[in-house]
């Protein structure tokens, strides 16, 4: 398992070094003299595409260290319920403006609570919510004079 | 001494100390749940400082991070989970002494402990601060090149796990720093055509979704094994026969902590580990460590304090922070408009000797307020997380959208907290890509400028005493673990690193 781990890290930040690389090259590298701003991006890019290397290499010699787990098992649905809850994040941005704080945040909240409730589809999830986002909105609006937006529906 | 005293007076005011408390409570409040340490506690409750002064602001941030440690501690020493590694040495003797039906001594110990040391820490930044200050206006930028530099250095050296892994966190969050427009030509990099992202990305954001958002996330796969088994606390207050034992370890962890604060990448969690490994080597009976002795609860927490203090040093003198939590905060301070280096002192005033004061007024108020509770961190150990995440994401999405009131930073937040989510999963440290993210720009823009005034040659550095001095430091420390003794004694710190 570690060494997949250590497999796909090494390829994602290959790619990262990479895509740096790529990206970086139209830049304007300057001299020793004075250097442009494409120089140090190529330079930590390469670096880090060769420390990815390193690892790749080292992971199929069998000289990487072996990784104890110490995270802990991961339940059934725990993956599935990380994703929901990053596509709601995603949703709540996306409406924030046009629905306004207060409803688009109680929607997310009752939501998010919904996903790791014992019974999803009950009143304490809803309640929840509910009350969350009453108490933030106390807090942050009226309390730290934060701004947060009313939403385009309610003018 | 009159600069401190200004502090206290900028500090002491009704509305202060009512966040400052405020900060202490939630700190402990978040930092108590088992896998959240003080780093995440401050990612996820800087929102609450936004609208504030900024001394306000800071003293409340005090107040968290000393919340947020004690909270560790006391989940340490209760159900054996460190939120961070700063409290892995707690654990060691701390649930042990629970265990053994001494929890609230353990507690109590750390509480104190950690209360003289940091009350020694404060006063010794106040003395050596001006001194160090004096020295740091004859910094130029080979000079601040071969600090940062050396920071890097020994951030590898005493890197938890490979250093490999270490080394691409730290090209990695350098990289992420170069997004943006070049301060000195003015060309914008890695921006993708997007106009928010001209100005770079926000400290804050990062530290949020990476230590925050990333955390919550690694929890809420886990909802069904979070529940914790707390064991009872009875007398808090330690016995005479138990400070007597532990008066040496708080006086040495101090003093140790301190010093270990100072050095780049150093902090709390090293200062703890040495701290140990000391009072273990010194201690007539070495057996009794790992058994529920007091000074290997003593010792260690009243360290790490020391070492979170110390760690301010080079944030406030230098501008440069030398751990996660204080690269937080130089993030925070930018928010606030203020820039901390040597010329803070002079520009700000009130809040370079408010940071100073707040941590003794942090300490203060934490030994006032969490000892008498310590009771409710105990019920508060028993909630569910699965009714604590939601309202943690909310806290840092509207941290993320008040920066600059805008919804892409909430997407930055996402972002980073899939990465952050991702990093932990993958096993890697993410405290090296968060110094590197906010030392990048000034590591770049001084690299540059050096060579520009040695037009491309480095022979111009040997004029500078102080930058050779240095580079020359650096070199060493690049090269002691070539040596067998120094290879394995770091091989031996790693191995109780990795505890």
């Amino acid at each position: 398992m570690s060494r997949t781990r250590d497999l796909i890290a090494g390829s994602s930040f290959a790619a990262l070094g990479a895509a740096g690389i790529a990206l970086a090259s139209h830049l304007p590298m300057g001299s020793m003299r004075l250097p442009g701003a494409g120089a140090m991006p190529i330079v930590l890019s390469t670096a880090l595409a060769v420390l990815s290397l390193v690892l790749i290499w080292r992971t199929l010699a069998g000289r990487a260290p072996e990784l104890e787990d110490t995270d802990g098992p991961v339940d059934t649905f725990g993956n599935a319920r990380v994703a929901l809850a990053a596509v709601l994040i995603v949703a709540y941005a996306a409406v924030l403006s046009w629905l306004g704080f207060f409803l688009a945040t109680s929607v997310l909240m009752v939501l998010l609570f919904m996903i790791g409730a014992k019974r999803p589809l009950s009143l304490p999830p809803v309640l929840a919510g509910v009350a969350v986002t009453g108490v933030a909105w106390a807090l942050f609006v009226l309390a730290l004079d934060v701004r947060l937006p009313v939403g385009a529906i309610w003018r | 001494m009159e600069g401190l005293l200004g502090g206290f007076v900028a500090i002491l005011s009704p509305e202060t100390l009512f966040f400052c408390f405020v900060g202490a409570l939630v700190g402990t409040l978040i930092g108590v749940l088992p896998g959240l340490g003080p780093t995440a506690t401050i990612a996820i409750l800087l929102p609450l400082t936004i609208g504030l002064d900024p001394v306000t602001a800071i003293v409340m941030i005090a107040g968290i991070y000393y919340g947020a440690s004690y909270g560790g501690s006391t989940t340490a020493i209760l159900v054996n989970i460190p939120g961070e590694a700063q409290s892995v040495v707690t654990c060691i003797d701390g649930y042990r002494m629970a265990q053994q039906g001494r929890a609230g001594p353990a507690i109590g110990i750390a509480a104190l402990g950690s209360f003289i040391a940091g009350t020694l820490g404060a006063i010794a930044i106040a003395l050596i601060s001006m001194p160090l200050i004096s020295f740091a206006v004859r910094f130029g930028p080979p000079e601040y090149f071969a600090l940062m530099l050396l920071g890097f250095i020994v951030l590898l050296v005493l890197a938890r796990g490979s250093v490999v892994r270490s080394m691409i966190m730290i090209m990695t969050g350098l990289l992420l720093s170069m997004v943006g427009q070049d301060v000195i030509t003015g060309e914008v990099r890695y921006a993708f055509g997007v106009p928010q992202l001209v100005d770079g990305i926000s400290i804050v954001t990062i530290s949020m979704g990476i230590f925050g958002l990333g955390e919550v996330f690694f929890n809420l796969e886990r909802l069904a094994h979070r529940s914790v088994q707390t064991v009872p606390v009875k007398q808090i207050l330690p016995s005479r026969d138990e400070w007597k034992a532990s008066a040496g370890p708080i006086a040495r962890g101090s003093v140790l902590g301190f010093l270990v604060g100072l050095l780049p990448g150093g902090g709390a969690t090293l200062a703890s580990f040495v701290s140990y490994a000391l009072e273990k080597r010194i201690a007539k009976d070495p057996s009794r460590f790992g058994k529920g002795a007091i000074e290997g609860v003593a010792g260690p927490e009243a360290s790490n304090n020391a070492g979170a203090t110390g760690s301010f040093i080079p944030l406030l003198t230098f501008g440069l922070p030398g751990n996660p939590v204080t690269a937080i905060l130089l993030g925070a301070l930018i928010l606030y408009g203020v820039t901390p280096g040597p010329l803070m002192i002079q520009t700000n005033p009130e809040i370079f000797w408010g940071v100073v004061a707040s941590m003794y007024v942090g300490n203060v108020m934490l030994l006032a307020l969490n000892l008498p509770l310590v009771g409710l961190w105990v019920q508060l150990l028993r909630v569910p997380y699965r009714y604590l995440y939601a309202p943690l994401i909310l806290f840092m999405i509207i941290g993320a959208y008040s920066i600059n009131n805008s919804v892409f930073d909430i997407g930055a937040l996402l972002f980073f907290g899939v990465v952050g989510y991702l990093l932990r999963k993958l096993r890697f440290d993410s405290a090296p890509l968060i110094l590197a993210f906010v030392l990048g720009g000034p590591i770049e823009t001084n690299l540059r400028q050096t060579l520009m005034l040695g037009r491309g040659s480095w022979e111009y550095v040997l004029d500078r005493p102080i930058a050779l001095t240095i580079f020359t430091i650096a070199f060493i420390v690049a090269i002691l673990p070539m040596f067998g003794f120094v290879r394995k004694g770091l091989k031996q710190a790693r191995a109780v690193n990795e505890l």
